[in-house]
């Protein structure tokens, strides 16, 4: 059922597709086109048709279909000549088929028995072998569709048992139609000594879910119509999803109970559009605050009461949609078990894996990328991390190794985690390899750290060999930019021998976030909260300059970063006497100060794609998404971690600059 | 593993690629036998499912053709069409091909006999 529903849309797009073809094709054979070609395509078009609406259980599409079909193999074979009746007939059953679909598409049921006229005229003109489905999808076949309820009042009369009429047998026409249940009434039985046992005593009432047309009732209780009191209610349409009425007369099915459905189908798009409104509100409300501050009405107890209500009230409305399009992690971890165990048996090593957090819910969207790159990571960590069972007993550890994966919410991001127990990073070789690609320069010395997030880097791979499994041209390097793309980040931490952490930090929605707006060079910027850690007024004679690294400050005592985010973004930057520092995460979660010219507050933002409307389809280095400001004007949101990305150098790259597309990865 | 799909349905290519992804199995998709021969230059599958009547190059020309490069020899290709005439099948397997699986299919078999004829 699920399939069907899944696959309906596809399937009537390519139906629509294939009518079209088939009527063109028709009309080619009626101008005297070269009969082959057309019968050809004709006959493709309609094998497709059956093919789908076969493997969906739409079985009477699928019937007409076949019907077509075999007058066209006819032709194709020459078994049969074309004519202007033939086509007719032809093109009258293809009617059918459109009819049929349109039916599907408007979730309706299509009349009962009326493509026979149809079908009987072709088959007349071009016989058909017996069309059965090989295999029946078994969830579609099962259910009758579109079913309907009746009850059905039985009471025989007196003379009814030695007229022959045996209720027995009606019960039985009737559980053939579909689904029955009976209750008999037995208020009308004398006492034993008065019952006459010659005359009927007893009358019964029968519920029955079908989706046969009434009419097939009325057929089975005909007879006993002679000699009872009949009488037919038609309760309710039983039908989840009318699509087609597909039941064979003949077997009882089974119906699921819809009495106690408490779950409704919605579609993704109408969610979609009420989250783009919730948005559209919160940048409503940032500007009424504003005007609100402006006018100074600010001051007043019952305006700052009523204001701050409607601000938490529109928070619950963004929460309550967003739980909505809210998923479980479940659905993308339990697929890496299987993952681990494929990559495992290829490469003769043992592994168990462990999920944990798999309740854990996030935005859908969200969700649905973060499959790849999980996926990539287990695959990693067994092919990489887990050593071979006798290399494992050698170093004292179990021959089994654990990949673990856990899900969890921390301060308005989702932590995903796959660590693994097995030798982790070979530091010395990656930094080799880092300075064979020139991504690190020769005498340059680096933390152990900044070593280990070199993995994220294009074109390094410490494999000894490319392997089938992981190194299908997919590195971590396309890792950190799926989850990058999707407004997340990627860490990396490992303990030689002892096995690596792979941390996945993603937002839990993709839309409202809440940020701080700095401003720098005229432009307004926005920092996610959940990436800010500490604003700071910082003295010029507070920065020092490190050779080697560049300037740093001293916050708390601890060496921190200092980049003045106006020259990282393309512009100069003039030096204040005291200035305005925002700290932030910055790559593999280290702390970086950003210089700014002014720290202006928290807002609320909706983030909108910079793709799609501005910059002709290329992201801009640093800049993640773009806002509505409050006042009109557009706010940019920096992606820290780009911005900071640690094996950067002054003057090696332009970071204001539009990046490349990435190419697809994948050969299809 | 790689599974290429030949199939110019757009229904079947999808079915086929949620049942296979189901099974955490990588999928690329030819419309036709042209496309897929194409595909094969760059890609080596583990199996190969294609699909009998197609517009440009049917599924048997195609095998045969799969058969004649030498990366291909051995790859083993399933038939998977809505065909179930003893003839037909016995062009498959003259061909070369390792299987034949009539739609519609149950995604459960599809799925064991793909894992049954991968190496």
């Amino acid at each position: 059922m699920e399939r069907r529903e899944q696959f309906k849309d596809t399937f009537l797009q390519e139906c629509g597709d294939q009518l079209g073809q088939l009527e063109a094709q028709f009309a080619a054979l009626m101008s005297g086109e070269p009969v082959p070609d057309a019968v050809n395509s004709a006959f493709r078009a309609v094998h497709s048709i059956k093919g789908g609406a076969a493997m969906l259980g739409f079985r009477r599409l699928a019937a007409v279909a076949h019907v077509v079909e075999s007058a066209l193999d006819q032709l194709r074979r020459g078994a049969l000549v074309v004519d202007r009746l033939l086509v007719d007939k032809m093109q009258a059953a293809s009617d059918v088929m459109a009819d049929m679909a349109d039916a599907l598409r408007r979730d309706q049921v299509y009349p009962a028995n009326a493509e026979d006229a149809a079908v009987r005229d072709l088959a007349s003109m071009a016989p058909v072998g017996d069309f059965q489905l090989p295999c029946e999808m078994p969830a579609a076949a099962a259910q009758p569709q579109g079913a309907t309820h009746y009850r059905i009042e039985f009471a025989p009369s007196k003379a009814a048992a030695r007229a022959g009429l045996e209720p027995l047998l009606v019960a039985r026409n009737l559980a053939e139609l579909g689904r029955l249940s009976s209750s008999c009434d037995t208020s009308q039985l004398p006492s034993f000594e008065d019952l006459d046992p010659a005359s009927c005593h007893l009358s019964w009432t029968f519920e029955l879910e079908t989706s046969q047309p009434e009419a097939r009732i009325r057929e089975a209780m005909e007879f006993a119509a002679l000699h009872a009191e009949v009488s037919i209610t038609r309760l309710t349409a039983v039908a989840a999803n009318a699509g087609e009425l597909a039941a064979p007369g003949g077997q009882p099915s089974i119906v699921k109970k819809f009495s106690a459905q408490k779950a409704i189908r919605i579609d993704l798009e109408r969610i979609d559009k009420l989250f783009d409104l919730v948005g559209e509100v919160t940048i409503a409300q940032s500007m009424l605050v504003q005007e609100i501050e402006k006018a100074g009405l600010m001051a007043n107890t019952q305006v700052h009461r009523a204001l701050s209500q409607l601000v938490q009230l529109s928070r619950s409305l963004q929460e309550g949609v967003m739980s909505v399009r809210a998923l479980p992690v479940r659905s993308v971890f339990a697929r890496m078990p299987r993952v681990a165990r494929e990559v495992a048996v290829e490469t003769g090593k043992q592994v168990r894996v462990v999920l944990e957090g798999e309740d854990t819910e996030l935005d859908k969207t969200v969700l649905e990328q973060l499959g790849d790159p999980l996926m990539h990571i287990v695959r990693n960590a067994v092919d990489h991390g887990i050593e071979t069972p006798a290399e494992r007993i050698d170093a004292g550890k179990t021959a089994v190794g654990t990949v673990r994966l856990s899900a969890a919410q921390r301060g308005g991001r989702m932590i995903v985690t796959v660590s693994d127990d097995g030798r982790g990073i070979d530091r010395v070789a990656l930094l080799a390899r880092a300075r064979a690609c020139g991504l690190v320069g020769e005498g340059e010395e680096l933390a152990a750290d900044s070593i280990e997030a070199l993995v994220f880097q294009p074109g390094i791979s410490t494999a000894r060999r490319i392997s089938e499994i992981s190194g299908r041209g997919v590195g971590m390097d396309v890792v950190a930019r799926n989850v990058q793309s999707i407004g997340g980040r990627v860490a990396v931490r490992s303990v030689p021998g002892a096995g690596c952490t792979i941390t996945i930090s993603l937002p839990l929605s993709l839309a409202v976030m809440d940020a701080m707006l700095i401003k720098s060079a005229g432009q307004s910027y926005f920092v996610a909260m959940s990436q800010l850690l500490e604003c700071l007024m910082v003295d010029g004679s507070c920065v020092q300059s490190v050779p080697g690294v560049g300037e740093i400050i001293k916050v708390r005592g601890e060496p921190v970063q200092y980049v003045h985010l106006s020259e990282r973004l393309g512009g100069g930057f003039a030096a204040h006497d005291r200035t305005p520092v925002v700290v932030v995460e910055g790559d593999n979660g280290k702390p970086v100060a950003l210089a700014v010219d002014e720290v202006c507050g928290y807002r609320q933002i909706v983030v909108k794609p910079l793709d799609f409307y501005m910059w002709g389809g290329s992201a801009m280095h640093g800049i993640s998404g773009a806002t509505l400001l409050g006042d009109g004007g557009i706010g940019f949101v920096l992606e820290v971690a780009a911005l900071t990305s640690s094996p950067w150098r002054p003057g090696s790259g332009q970071p204001f600059k539009a990046r490349n597309h990435h190419s697809e990865d994948r050969a299809a | 593993m790689l599974v290429l799909v030949v199939d110019d349905s757009p229904t079947m290519q999808d079915i086929i690629l949620a049942t296979l992804k189901s099974d955490c199995i990588d999928v690329i998709q030819a419309e036709h036998g042209v496309e897929a021969l194409k595909l094969l230059e760059q890609a080596t599958p583990d199996v190969i499912i294609t699909d009998l009547n197609m517009y440009q190059m049917d599924g048997f020309e195609f095998v045969s053709r799969v058969r004649q490069t030498p990366e291909n020899e051995f790859t083993p290709i399933l038939f998977l069409t809505t065909e179930g005439a003893e003839d037909l099948k016995e062009i498959g397997r003259d061909l070369g091909a390792s299987g034949w699986l009539q739609k519609p299919f149950d995604p459960k078999t599809l799925l064991r006999v793909v894992r049954s004829v991968a190496h």
